[in-house]
C-alpha cells in the first residue's frame, strides 16, 4: 500500500490515514482542534413535535433557515398566477363575444327573397341563443367576481401577500 | 377562520350539470328547429293549406308548438349550463386558492 511508511494520500486529510503520525503529518488544519472528549451530545429534541410546533406556522424553508434576511427580495419564489382563474376570465370572455357575435349575425339585413327557408329558421333561432349566450357569462362573472372579493375579504392573508401589496 | 376547500364531489357535480344541460340543450335545440323544417316544409309543400282532414291539421299545429317549445326550453338551459361551467370553473380557482394559501 502506497501509505505504508509514513507516506499519506495528500488528496485526503492526513488524520484519517494510516501511518498518521502528528510529528511528521502536521498540518495546520482550518478546523478547530477536536477535543479528546467528544462534545455531548445536546440534549436537544431534533424531531420532538415541540422544536416542530415552536416553527412559525407559516415560515417557508427560507425562514425556517433564518435566510430571510441574507437573500433579496427578488430572489424568493415569485407567486403563481391561479391557472383556473385565467381560464375563467378567457371562458367569460369567448362566450360574451361568442354571443355578440351571433346577435350581430342575426340582426344582419338579410334578402328576404331568399328561398333557402332552413338558412332562415336557424338564424332566427340563433336570435334567441345570443342574448342568453351573452348575458349569462355576464351576470356569472359578476357573481364569481362578488364571490371572489367576498372570500378573499375573509381568507387568511399570507406573508407573501403583504410583501407584494407593500 | 378559513373557508372550506370545495368538495371533490361538488366540483365533479358542477362538471355533470354542465355537460348534461349543454349537450342535452344542444340535442333538444337541433331536434325542434329539425321539427320546425319539416313543419315548414309541410306547409310550403301544400301552399298553406292542409288536404286531410282535421286530425291533420292539430297533428301539425300541435307538432309546431312543440318543437318551437323544445326551442324554448333549450335555450335557458343551455345557457343555465355554460353558467354551471364557469361555476366549476371558479370552484377549481378558489381550491386553487385556498391550497396555496395554507401552504
Amino acid at each position: 500500500m502506497s501509505e505504508q511508511g509514513g507516506t499519506v494520500d495528500p488528496r485526503f486529510d492526513p488524520r484519517f490515514q494510516r501511518g498518521y503520525d502528528p510529528a511528521v503529518h502536521a498540518v495546520p488544519s482550518p478546523e478547530p482542534e477536536l477535543s479528546p472528549e467528544p462534545d455531548p451530545i445536546p440534549e436537544v429534541a431534533a424531531f420532538a413535535p415541540v422544536a416542530r410546533a415552536e416553527a412559525p406556522a407559516r415560515a417557508d424553508g427560507f425562514e425556517q433557515l433564518g435566510l430571510v434576511g441574507a437573500l433579496p427580495v427578488e430572489e424568493r419564489a415569485p407567486r403563481r398566477t391561479n391557472p383556473y382563474r385565467v381560464a375563467l376570465g378567457v371562458a367569460s370572455v369567448a362566450l360574451l363575444v361568442l354571443g355578440v357575435v351571433m346577435i350581430v349575425v342575426a340582426l344582419q339585413p338579410r334578402n328576404d327573397s331568399v328561398s333557402d327557408v332552413t338558412t332562415a329558421v336557424w338564424l332566427s333561432q340563433l336570435t334567441q341563443y345570443g342574448p342568453l349566450l351573452a348575458l349569462g357569462p355576464l351576470l356569472a362573472g359578476l357573481i364569481g367576481l362578488l364571490l371572489w372579493v367576498a372570500l378573499s375579504a375573509i381568507a387568511p392573508r399570507s406573508p407573501l401577500d403583504e410583501d407584494e401589496g407593500a | 377562520m378559513s373557508p372550506a376547500r370545495p368538495q371533490r364531489a361538488v366540483l365533479v357535480a358542477f362538471w355533470a350539470l354542465a355537460v348534461v344541460l349543454v349537450a342535452g340543450s344542444a340535442l333538444v335545440f337541433v331536434t325542434g328547429v329539425q321539427i320546425q323544417l319539416e313543419v315548414n316544409d309541410f306547409w310550403m309543400s301544400n301552399n298553406g293549406q292542409v288536404s286531410g282532414d282535421e286530425e291533420d291539421f292539430e297533428r301539425i299545429q300541435w307538432l309546431a308548438t312543440f318543437s318551437y317549445q323544445l326551442v324554448q326550453v333549450a335555450v335557458p338551459a343551455a345557457a343555465l349550463g355554460f353558467v354551471a361551467a364557469l361555476g366549476a370553473l371558479g370552484l377549481h380557482a378558489l381550491r386553487w386558492e385556498l391550497a396555496h394559501r395554507a401552504r
